[in-house]
């Protein structure tokens, strides 16, 4: 046959295939439909024969491109063919459409390489245009969408990216497919979206539950597992697509395939389906695809280009400063990221200290650079470097620059030399930018080096390839370097899995000095070996070295891999594995890097090596340092010996124990490092002045809570002295007289004694109960004192230091944290509905109902039971207050035994002395009253109501709602009990105490930790101005902490935010003539500014009025006339209030106090 | 009989303590409140039962301590020290919960009896106090007659 019949013949055949397929697809009725099952049905080869019949046919074209080159957003993804076939029609359909315009697809790949470059460098005018040129030839396309999201973003921000986004999104005819994943767009491209979360929200807002979920995952840049049916679904898709973003992802998805995929089947659909096109369109993608397939057509000569092998084997020959010279001189012809990293790793190999080249100072490229320069350098603050360089990848999925990034940073954590690669590392070997002589390591699993590697090993002068095919082919072949052979002969045997043999080379090696760079990279691979061996200890030795090192370094280490054969070595009772120190510096770094969940063995470790060093505390570590690196010691002190590490010591058996531990630890490591000429950090200094404010604020606390019942009897002396003389003084002139009634003689002398002067006396023979009422009224006014003065008496302390909120606070405070009780509404005055549980459950709503009674029922017997406390019970007993507890009431019995008792005492301040003993025992039977009552009655109540609520909430939930509700109900109870104990305890006389001079923030911290324990719903950010000099007095620390606690208290309940952040700011500031205490909180916006401005006005017209006086024994309101008289009685001082709000809405408190005797 | 009952809800301790008083009359009951009173306990005595609360703090509450960190696991913490030391009492689990943990660590307690009998060969079972069932005393009774009959009959 002459050439012209068979080219006659091949057409007549065609024709008539494409006459079968157009008769196959008018019968269906709906040819959209028709072609659908005609893909599905038809061969692959008839697919290839009849594809170009289709592209030439008009009305069939439209049918396989609705629109090729969309001119607007709104026929972007219009159409398409719907159904899907096998992943070998899919493809061969998808590639045969694609076919003709390979022309159009290089010009764009062309113009795509010029954007990135553009880009790279920050030529931000030249993107513009490129992407108009872009948009000009090829219409809208998602890539195009993708590509101007990134740009704005980097160049003009958030603001300008989301309204570029918003005004394609308002396109109503773009598909809701592409729709979507322009929203994930626009999101990831947002700066404060690390990779890690984007990762976080793709995964669980498009799980892996269909071939859609694959491909938006691949297109927003993630790599998940594809398998073949997955991919031809995911193929069929594309038919909606452009001309740009078909060919695209088709790739894409067929790189992802063969990463997850390796077979032999997959392998031939994909190079069967790609092959037309590989010779037709200019892309390394396409070829290094059909390599990984084992199909060489194209050939690969621009793979690895001279000067790349040349700077590769400079640094194989471990000529840094030339390895980097030729990176640098390439990286200035073009900005590629795999020169940039041999350069780096030149630098970092070679220590060399070397500026890069010259870009751009706002290009990407330099950002780039110097957060990998951190990343191969591994410097501390590498992590971060890998986590802006994560997002920078994953940002532009369809870079190859940003698969180069991608690839280098996971083999950053797994050399592929030594181990198999990833899916991850292998799909974007297959996208990445530059061909590397690194790619035939991680394309090995796919069988490329049948015809990949060919290019390289072609070149039997290149150390770098010797080295690479020694490593591969497990031989020391010619060119090796002799400088490299022991390196050689480590990956040899690493990637052999001879890890005896690894372990004994690398342990030579590192026997001679190295290099940071060598220390580091040989001491990874040397953890790795040993572990394989079972020699946990020296890997774990290892590990600890290079945590001391590089934190980043260790990060890379196989270190769960490590903890996990700990543990399961320590559970099968392997003795003293845990017991290096080493081991505990692993664990360490396990629980700060990677997870809590072997934190318990964490502390085993710890316990394990005290033991093994007969040490009983971690402080006492000093004198055997010598046995261990100091560094590691050091680390072991500042990091391991931490609180939540200590408490779980069995020697150290409190809170208080454990902080004093902590102190002395950081005392010896602070010694350590002066020792090795290093000067305490800081954060160790910070850390040490914090636990020893938060013990004297504990204790500050405890102290004051125990001196809460106060009298103040110096007062009450002072106000009844003169009243009390002349009645005393009187009463006994009655005694006198009624005693030696004969001698007025003796009489009159005494009386002259008493009171200086000469009377004379008339006996009027006065009644015995007139003595008796005499003795009485000074009795009852004592008493009265005693219990009811509102300056000195009992009851305006206990409403000052108890009743006025503390109480509420304390027993309420439990529920309130654990969200099991409610406040009323200020408008209706029923309980709020609980919105805590509310929105943790799905209630229908008759449970809602019945839940929003029993919560609300709870609620009610709580603050009813506190109210009772309150109002009733820790009250002076009068008929006022029949139930009070506090019981001064003087029965005729017992006041006859008080005459008894003092009529013979001739001084009335012996007299008040007594009075004052009775009047402390009758207080001792009271608390213990009182405190009874707390155990007894109310703890009792409360238990029964929490109880209750467990049970109604029981019957009226089903178990899944009401489980984390009734936990909630048991969590309480210790904590309920702990709050009763304490209120109990400041039922206690006060005793003696003998208080420091202290830094007015040791007031100020322990009041704060007051209301902060009350307010535990409340954020309290909290800023505090002191200045330094100030000592102050130590018997004014009870009254000054009382002040900043009602001060905090008003803050925190009148501030308006019943849940979030409130911010305080005090000073104390002065000189020994005047104190300023100042105080001022944010307020909620919803706070109404105007009543509050009339409640200013109010406060600082009435304060320390006599009318305010009379609300200092009464509960509730501002607590104003409570810090009145804490500072004029209890204090002594002169002073003056004013309250007002600020310019910023703050509401502030100004206090200025005569400093006469305050301060020490 | 010495048993421990590691316990840091007083009202819960009292129920347990006044039960196995009143039913078993151990010649010694001791009582530990916290994870480490507890651990303190297993390794300074011998006894021939624990009686388990799974929720505990760190330290013995008082007033001068707030009980140090809360263990959500005290007590599973307590057995693997127990596992660890090669201390074998058999430990009945004595909970008002249904659920531990929050969040990454969160268990129910079906899952964690699970846990425990898949790990510890020492633990018998875990009885359940529930508020408005009070079955507990049999649940108990019968999970301590099948550990430890034959040995106070001895």
């Amino acid at each position: 046959m002459t050439k012209g019949r068979r080219k006659q013949a091949v057409k007549t055949l065609q024709s008539q295939a494409f006459v079968k397929a157009r008769a196959y697809i008018t019968k269906r009725g709906n040819v959209m439909r028709g072609m659908g099952l005609y893909k599905h049905t038809s061969s692959s080869a008839e697919i290839r024969r009849v594809m170009p019949e289709f592209l030439r046919n008009r009305v069939y074209h439209a049918l396989v491109w609705p629109d090729m080159t969309p001119r607007t957003y709104n026929t972007l993804g219009k159409h398409g063919i719907w159904g899907h076939s096998s992943l070998e029609n899919e493809l061969n359909w998808q590639v045969q459409s694609l076919l003709p315009y390979h022309a159009e697809l290089t010009a764009f790949l062309a113009l795509r390489a010029r954007f990135s470059t553009a880009f790279l460098l920050g030529r931000y005018q030249e993107c513009d245009s490129l992407l108009e040129d872009i948009n000009e030839a090829f219409g809208k396309t998602l890539w195009g969408i993708e590509a101007s999201i990134n740009l704005i973003q980097a160049r003009d921000g958030f603001s300008a990216q989301k309204e570029f986004t918003n005004k394609v999104l308002s396109h109503k005819g773009l598909n809701p497919m592409w729709h979507y994943l322009v929203t994930w767009f626009t999101f990831r491209a947002e700066r404060n979206v690390s990779a890690t979360e984007l990762a976080r929200h793709v995964e669980n807002g498009l799980p892996l539950t269909s071939a859609y979920a694959h491909l938006m995952q691949l297109a927003i840049g993630l790599c998940p597992s594809i398998n073949e049916h997955t991919a031809s679904v995911a193929l069929s898709y594309l038919s909606h697509l452009p001309l740009v973003d078909r060919y695209l992802y088709a790739l894409m998805i067929s790189q992802a395939l063969l990463a997850s995929d390796h077979s032999a089947a997959v392998k031939t659909h994909i190079a069967e389906g790609w092959k037309p096109l590989d010779t037709r369109v200019a892309d390394s993608g396409i070829t290094k695809l059909l390599l990984g397939c084992n199909y060489s057509g194209n050939p690969i000569s621009s793979f690895c280009t001279g000067s790349t092998v040349a700077a590769l084997d400079a640094y194989a020959e471990h000529d840094y400063g030339r390895a980097l010279s030729i990176a640098w001189s390439d990286l200035s012809r073009n900005p590629g990221i795999d020169a940039l990293q041999i350069g780096l790793r030149a630098e970092s190999a070679g220590d060399l200290n070397v500026s890069l080249p010259e870009f751009p100072a706002d290009a990407i490229m330099v950002s780039i650079a110097a957060d990998l320069r951190r990343v191969i350098s591994y410097a501390d603050d590498a992590s971060e470097a890998v986590r802006r360089l994560d997002k920078t990848a994953i940002t532009w999925p369809q870079a190859s620059w940003a698969s180069s990034l991608r690839l280098i940073l996971a083999r950053q954590r797994r050399d592929d030399r030594v181990a198999s690669p990833s899916r991850l590392q292998i799909y974007h070997a297959l996208r990445t930018e530059d061909e590397n002589l690194n790619l035939a390591a991680t394309l090995v699993p796919l069988g490329a080096n049948e015809c990949y590697l060919e290019t390289f090993f072609n070149q039997p002068s290149s150390s770098s390839v010797a080295i690479m095919r020694s490593v591969i082919e497990d031989n020391v072949s010619a060119n090796v370097p002799a400088t490299s052979i022991a390196r050689v002969n480590i990956l040899r045997a690493l990637r052999a899995g001879r890890h005896d043999e690894a372990s004994i080379r690398l342990e030579t090696i590192l026997a001679a000095p190295q290099t940071r760079h060598a220390q580091l990279e040989l001491g990874r691979q040397l953890v790795t070996a040993r572990l394989q061996t079972g020699d946990l200890k020296g890997a774990a030795d290892v590990a600890a070295e290079l945590i001391s090192v590089s934190r980043f370094a260790a990060t890379l280490l196989p270190i769960k891999e490590l903890i996990d054969a700990l543990v399961s070595a320590d559970l099968a009772g392997e003795r003293g594995v845990l017991a290096p120190l080493s081991v505990s510096i692993v664990f360490d770094f396990y629980s700060r890097n990677i997870s809590s969940d072997r934190d318990a063995e964490r502390a085993d470790a710890f316990n394990d090596f005290l033991n093994s060093q007969n040490l009983v505390y971690a402080s006492d570590l000093d004198g055997e340092t010598s046995r261990y690196p100091s560094d590691q010691v050091i680390y072991f002190l500042r990091n391991v010996c931490v609180p939540e590490v200590l408490d779980q010591s069995l020697n150290l058996a409190s809170t208080r124990a454990v902080e004093d531990e902590r102190a002395k630890v950081i005392v010896k490591a602070s010694d350590l490092l002066n020792r090795t000429g290093k000067p305490t950090p800081s954060e160790l200094l910070e850390e040490v002045r914090e636990l020893k404010l938060k013990q004297v604020v504990r204790e500050t606390t405890l102290q004051l809570d125990q001196s809460k019942v106060y009298v103040n009897v110096e007062g009450i002396r002072k106000a009844i002295d003169g009243q009390i003389r002349e009645g005393w003084h009187r009463f006994r002139l009655f005694k006198l007289h009624e005693g030696s009634i004969s001698n007025l003689d003796e009489l009159s002398k005494k009386i002259q004694e008493m009171v200086g002067e000469r009377y004379q006396i008339i006996i009027s023979s006065a009644p015995a109960t007139e003595k008796y009422r005499m003795f009485s009224k000074m009795v009852l006014d004592i008493t009265d004192q005693f219990a009811s003065s509102r300056e000195f008496g009992l009851d305006a302390n206990l409403s000052t230091n108890i009743r006025h909120g503390f109480i509420i606070r304390a027993l309420r405070g439990p529920f309130v944290a654990r969200n099991l009780i409610t406040n009323k509404a200020t408008a209706s005055g029923e309980y709020q509905e609980n919105e805590y549980w509310l929105e943790r459950a799905d209630y229908s709503s008759s449970q809602e109902a019945q839940f929003n009674q029993a919560m609300a029922r709870f609620s009610s017997e709580i603050d009813d039971e506190i109210e009772a406390l309150t109002r009733r019970y820790l009250r002076i007993r009068a008929d006022t207050a029949p139930d009070g507890l506090f019981d001064f009431q003087i029965t005729d019995i017992v006041m006859q035994l008080l005459i008894q008792r003092c009529q013979d005492e001739e001084d009335h301040e012996v007299f008040i002395d007594r009075m004052f003993e009775y009047l402390w025992a009758r207080t001792e039977k009271s608390l213990e009253h009182v405190r009874a009552h707390l155990s007894h009655h109310t703890l009792a109540m409360m238990q029964n109501s929490l109880s209750a609520l467990a049970s109604s909430l029981e019957q009226i939930l089903p178990p899944a709602n009401a489980s984390a509700l009734i936990a909630a109900t048991n969590l309480v109870r210790p904590d309920l009990q702990s709050a009763a104990d304490k209120v109990a305890s400041w039922f206690a006389l006060s005793l003696t105490q003998d208080y420091q001079n202290y830094a007015p923030q040791i007031a100020f911290d322990t009041a704060l930790a007051t209301v902060k324990s009350y307010y535990s719903r409340l954020v309290i950010e909290t800023e505090f101005d002191g200045a330094d000099s100030l000592l102050m007095a130590g018997r004014t620390l009870p009254h000054v902490t009382r002040l900043f606690t009602i001060l905090f208290e008003n803050a925190a309940y009148h501030c308006g935010v019943n849940e979030g952040e409130l911010k305080i700011k005090a000073g104390v500031v002065g000189d020994s003539a005047t104190l300023k205490f100042s105080l001022s909180n944010s307020l909620s916006e919803e706070k109404d500014m105007t009543e509050l401005a009339k409640v200013v006005g109010k406060l600082n017209a009435e304060f320390g009025r006599d009318a305010q006086q009379e609300f200092i024994r009464v509960e509730g309101g501002s607590g104003y006339p409570k810090i009145w008289k804490l500072l004029r009685h209890d204090l002594h001082q002169d002073h003056a209030l004013e309250v007002s709000i600020t310019d910023s809405n703050e509401f502030l408190v100004e206090i200025a106090v005569d400093a006469k005797g305050l301060l020490a | 009989m010495n048993v421990l009952v590691a316990e840091d809800d007083e009202d819960k301790l009292e129920q347990s303590c006044a039960f196995l008083s009143r039913w078993r009359s151990p010649s010694n009951i001791v009582s530990a409140k916290s994870l480490q009173s507890t651990l303190r306990a297993i390794t300074e005595q011998t006894f021939d039962l624990i009686i388990l609360d799974m929720t505990m703090p760190t330290f013995d509450r008082t007033l001068a301590e707030e009980g140090g960190r809360p263990h959500a696991f005290a007590g599973r913490e307590v057995l693997r020290q127990m596992r660890r030391r090669g201390i074998e009492t058999p430990v009945i689990v004595f909970t008002s919960f249904d659920r531990f943990g929050e969040e990454s660590d969160y268990t129910t307690l079906d899952q964690l009896k699970t846990d425990l009998h898949a790990n510890f060969s020492n633990y018998v079972g875990t009885v359940q106090l529930k508020a408005n069932v009070d079955d507990w005393h049999e649940s108990l009774k019968e999970m301590i007659d099948a550990v430890l009959e034959g040995k106070i009959n001895d």
